[in-house]
C-alpha cells in the first residue's frame, strides 16, 4: 500500500513538472490524498483511527497522524482492490448485509493491511455500523478508545455536551501522545480551517454558475476527504486550487461538462470504484454534478481563541444528524441554490441511516419539483455492480427530466 | 400493580426499546406500552422506509400504519440505532397528530454519559408532563420508580423460575409480553403457572435481540433445545431495576439503564468488545452445551459484533448457531432443520 501511494505521489508530481498545464485542482487534491495514504502506511506510523466526524483539524494541531476508517474502504474500492478484503471479512463472519465500507475495513484488518492504531476516537454519528467498526478496531488493536458522542437532538444542551467532550478529547489525546496541547498550534490550525472554509464557500458558490465549472468528478468526496486536511496548509492549498480554477472557468464561461444540459445534485456518497456510469452521466446525458450534498459548508467560521464550541457546532451541522426533515430542508435548499434539475441517490446497500430514509428524501425533493433517481448500488463492493440495470434507470431518468 | 387496560386507553405511550425509561413515563400518569413486532398488519413499511432496515422497525411501522395499535398519547423512541431514528421520522409522517420524542441514548456508560442522559431524561419528563397535563416532580418520580421496581421484581421472579427450571422459556415470554403492554394482572397470573417442557434436554444459551413469540421457544424445545439462560431484548433485558442514588431520580434512571443489561449497541469504553466477553461468560456460567444467537436481519450492532462473539465462544469450547430472522415464527420455522442438527451436534458437548 505504501508503494501504491508513493508511486501515485511521484506520478502526479512528475506530471506537474513535465506538463504544468495539467495541474488541475483535482490533481492537487489527489496528490494530497495520496500523501495522507502514504503517511498512514508508513511503517511505524501509529494512526489515530477515528469516526467520520472527529475534529481532524484539532488532531492535526496535536501532531497526530489520523484518519477516519471509511477512508480505507473508499481507497481500496478506488484502487479496485476492495473485493479481496470484503471477501476476507465475509469469510471471517461479517455479514453481507452490513456496510461494505466497514467490511472492507474489517477485511483489511484481518489481512494486516490496516495500519496499526495508536488510539481510537469513536463517533456515533453518522451511523451505528461505523461505531461498531471502530469498536472492533479498538478491540483488535487493544488500544484506548475515546467516545465522541453526538446527540441527535440539535439544541444548546447537545452543543454544550459536545463542547465538553471535545475538550476531554484533547486531554485524552495529550495523555496518549505524552505532550500537552500547544495553544498556538491549535490557533494556527483553526485559522487554516477558517481560511479553507472561506475558499470552499467561494468554490461552491462558483459551482452554482451556469454552466457549472465542475467536471463530473471534481466534487467527488471533496468535502469528506478535505476534512482530513483541515487545520493544515495543505487544506488551504487544495481549497484555493479549486477556488482559483472554478473562478477562472466561470470568468471564461467554460463549463465543466460540455453542453451542460442537466444539473444534478448527488446525494450522500459517490460510488467509490471506477465505473462507466459516471462518464455516461457526463458524456451521454450531458449532465453536470454541480453539488454533492456532503461537500456543502453548513458551518460558520470557528473562533481560533475558543475553538471547541465552534467545532461542536460544526459537527452538529452534518446533514446526517437529527431528524430527516432537517436533512430534507438542506437538500431542498441545495436544489434551489444550485438550480438543480434532478438528484441522484446511490442507495448504498447496508446504509441504514441514509438508504433507510430514501423514500422520505425522495418525497421531500419532489415537493420542490426535483425528481430523484434512487440507484440500488453498493458504493464500495463492485462485485454485484449491475451496469446494465443502472444504465436503464439512468436513461429513463434523464429522459424524464429532458 | 396496574391492572390490564384497554388498547384505546389514551394514556398509553408507545415505546419499542428496553432502554425506555418506563418509570418516567408512568410518573407523568401515562402508561408505557411496548409495541411488539407481532400481528398481521399489512406490509407497508417499504413505502416510507427502506427494505434494508431491520424487521423490528418495519413491523412496528406496519402496525402503526394500520392503526391496529390504536391511538397513543405520544411515542417515546430511543436513539439506540439508525433504524430507530428512521422509525421516529417515519412515525411523524404517518401519525402526525401524535407527539414523538426521540430520546438520546449515549453509547457508553461513563459518568459524563450518565450525566448527559440524566439531563435528556429531565427534558423528556417535561414533555411527558405536557402530554398528560401532569407535570412530574421528584417525589412522583421516586414513587413511580418504586412501583416500576416492583414490576421489575415480578419479571425477575419469572426469570428466576425459568432459570430454576420451574417454568420454560415460552411461559416466561408470555409473562414478559403481558408486562410489555402493561397487563400486569395477566403478567402476575402467568408468572405463577406451572409449565415445564421436560422433553427438551440439551441445554442451550440464547442471546440476541427481538423475539416476542412464545411459540418460538416451543420450537426450540421441539428441536430438543432447553433454553437454560437467555439475553434477549424482549425478555431478560426488560428487567432493569432502578437503583436510586444521591436523591437524583433522573440520574438514578440514567445510571441504571446504561449500566443495566447490555444491548450490543452499548459500549464499555474500558473494554471494547465487552458484549462478546459478557455473552461468553454468561454462556459458560449457564452450563449450556451450545449457544444460539437469534438476531434480526440488518441489525448492525449485532452483525458487527458477531465475529468477535463467535471467537470468544470458540475459545470457551462452545459451539454457536447464528440464526437471522424477521421476528416472525415463519422465518424461524424455516430454520428448524438447522436448529435440530445443531442440537444433535452439541448433545454430548
Amino acid at each position: 500500500m505504501k508503494k501504491y501511494f508513493d508511486d501515485l505521489i511521484d506520478g502526479i508530481e512528475q506530471s506537474f513538472i513535465e506538463r504544468p498545464e495539467s495541474k488541475s485542482a483535482r490533481k492537487v487534491y489527489a496528490l494530497n490524498i495520496a500523501r495522507i495514504g502514504a503517511r498512514l502506511y508508513t511503517p511505524g506510523a501509529d494512526v489515530a483511527w477515528c469516526g467520520v466526524l472527529a475534529p481532524f483539524d484539532l488532531l492535526n494541531a496535536l501532531g497526530v497522524t489520523n484518519c477516519f476508517v471509511e477512508f480505507v474502504g473508499a481507497m481500496l474500492a478506488s484502487t479496485g482492490a476492495s473485493a479481496m478484503f470484503i471477501e476476507a471479512a465475509e469469510n471471517g463472519g461479517y455479514s453481507t448485509d452490513s456496510c461494505a465500507y466497514h467490511r472492507a475495513v474489517a477485511g483489511a484488518t484481518m489481512l494486516n493491511q490496516m495500519p496499526q492504531a495508536s488510539f481510537i476516537i469513536a463517533t456515533n454519528c453518522p451511523c451505528s455500523g461505523g461505531l461498531a467498526a471502530i469498536e472492533n478496531l479498538a478491540r483488535i488493536f487493544n488500544k484506548d478508545m475515546f467516545m465522541l458522542y453526538t446527540p441527535s437532538r440539535i439544541d444548546e444542551h447537545s452543543e454544550k455536551y459536545l463542547t465538553e467532550q471535545i475538550a476531554a478529547m484533547v486531554d485524552f489525546v495529550s495523555s496518549q501522545v505524552g505532550r500537552k496541547p500547544d495553544p498556538a498550534r491549535i490557533r494556527q490550525a483553526i485559522e487554516y480551517t477558517n481560511e479553507a472554509r472561506e475558499l470552499l464557500v467561494e468554490t461552491y458558490k462558483l459551482a452554482r454558475s451556469t454552466p457549472s465549472p465542475a467536471r463530473i468528478k471534481d466534487l467527488e468526496n471533496l468535502g469528506i476527504s478535505l476534512a482530513l486536511m483541515l487545520g493544515t496548509p495543505e487544506g488551504v492549498e487544495v481549497a484555493r486550487a479549486y477556488r482559483d480554477e472554478f473562478k477562472q472557468k466561470v470568468e471564461a464561461g467554460i463549463g465543466g461538462v460540455k453542453n451542460e444540459k442537466h444539473r444534478i445534485l448527488w446525494i450522500q456518497n459517490r460510488i467509490q470504484f471506477s465505473n462507466p456510469i459516471i462518464r455516461s452521466i457526463e458524456q451521454e446525458f450531458e449532465a453536470s454534478i454541480v453539488v454533492d450534498e456532503l461537500n456543502e459548508v453548513y458551518w460558520d467560521p470557528i473562533d481560533p481563541d475558543d475553538p471547541y464550541p465552534g467545532i461542536a457546532k460544526r459537527i452538529m451541522t452534518t446533514p446526517l444528524l437529527g431528524p430527516i426533515d432537517r436533512r430534507i430542508e438542506q437538500l431542498q435548499g441545495l436544489a434551489r441554490d444550485y438550480k438543480i434539475d434532478g438528484a441522484i441517490n446511490p442507495c448504498h446497500w447496508g446504509c441504514r441511516q441514509g438508504t433507510g430514509a430514501r423514500a422520505m428524501v425522495e418525497k421531500g425533493l419532489k415537493e420542490v419539483g426535483v425528481p430523484v433517481l434512487n440507484l440500488d448500488v453498493d458504493c464500495v463492493d463492485s462485485r454485484n455492480f449491475a451496469e446494465g440495470q443502472l444504465r436503464t434507470r439512468l436513461e429513463a431518468f434523464f429522459e424524464m427530466i429532458n | 400493580m396496574r391492572s390490564g387496560m384497554k388498547q384505546d386507553d389514551n394514556r398509553r405511550v408507545a415505546y419499542a426499546c428496553s432502554y425506555t425509561p418506563q418509570a418516567l413515563i408512568a410518573a407523568a400518569g401515562l402508561i408505557p406500552w411496548r409495541i411488539l413486532p407481532t400481528g398481521e398488519a399489512p406490509e407497508t413499511a417499504g413505502t416510507v422506509l427502506h427494505d434494508n432496515l431491520c424487521p423490528h422497525v418495519k413491523l412496528i411501522f406496519d402496525r402503526a400504519n394500520d392503526d391496529s395499535v390504536g391511538k397513543f398519547a405520544g411515542v417515546v423512541l430511543v436513539d439506540s440505532c439508525d433504524a430507530m431514528r428512521r422509525l421516529a421520522d417515519a412515525w411523524r409522517r404517518i401519525r402526525p397528530d401524535e407527539p414523538v420524542e426521540l430520546l438520546d441514548l449515549p453509547v457508553a456508560n461513563d459518568e459524563g454519559s450518565i450525566d448527559f442522559f440524566a439531563g435528556a431524561l429531565r427534558r423528556l419528563g417535561v414533555e411527558l408532563g405536557k402530554w398528560s397535563g401532569q407535570p412530574i416532580d421528584d417525589e412522583a418520580l421516586i414513587e413511580s420508580i418504586n412501583k416500576y421496581n416492583e414490576q421489575a421484581e415480578l419479571l425477575g421472579r419469572a426469570r428466576k423460575r425459568f432459570l430454576d427450571g420451574e417454568i420454560d422459556a415460552a411461559a416466561m415470554q408470555e409473562v414478559f409480553n403481558a408486562a410489555a403492554v402493561a397487563d400486569w394482572e395477566q403478567a402476575e397470573k402467568l408468572a405463577a403457572i406451572e409449565s415445564v417442557d421436560s422433553s427438551a434436554k440439551t441445554p442451550v444459551y440464547l442471546f440476541g435481540n427481538v423475539q416476542p413469540h412464545p411459540a418460538a421457544y416451543k420450537l426450540f424445545a421441539d428441536c430438543g433445545a432447553r433454553i437454560v439462560e437467555e439475553d434477549m431484548c424482549t425478555s431478560a433485558r426488560m428487567v432493569r431495576p432502578i437503583i436510586i442514588e444521591d436523591d437524583d431520580p433522573y440520574r438514578s434512571i440514567a445510571s441504571s439503564l446504561l449500566n443495566g443489561p447490555r444491548c450490543a449497541r452499548t459500549i464499555d469504553l474500558k473494554r471494547p468488545g465487552a458484549a462478546a466477553i459478557e455473552i461468553a461468560e454468561a454462556a459458560v456460567k449457564s452450563k449450556a452445551s451450545g449457544v444460539i444467537a437469534y438476531t434480526m436481519k440488518f441489525c448492525d450492532p449485532y452483525l458487527a459484533r458477531m465475529p468477535s462473539i463467535a471467537e470468544k465462544l470458540k475459545a470457551e469450547g462452545l459451539p454457536l448457531l447464528v440464526l437471522e430472522g424477521d421476528c416472525s415464527l415463519r422465518s424461524l420455522g424455516q430454520q428448524q432443520t438447522r436448529i435440530e442438527a445443531f442440537v444433535e451436534m452439541i448433545r454430548d458437548n
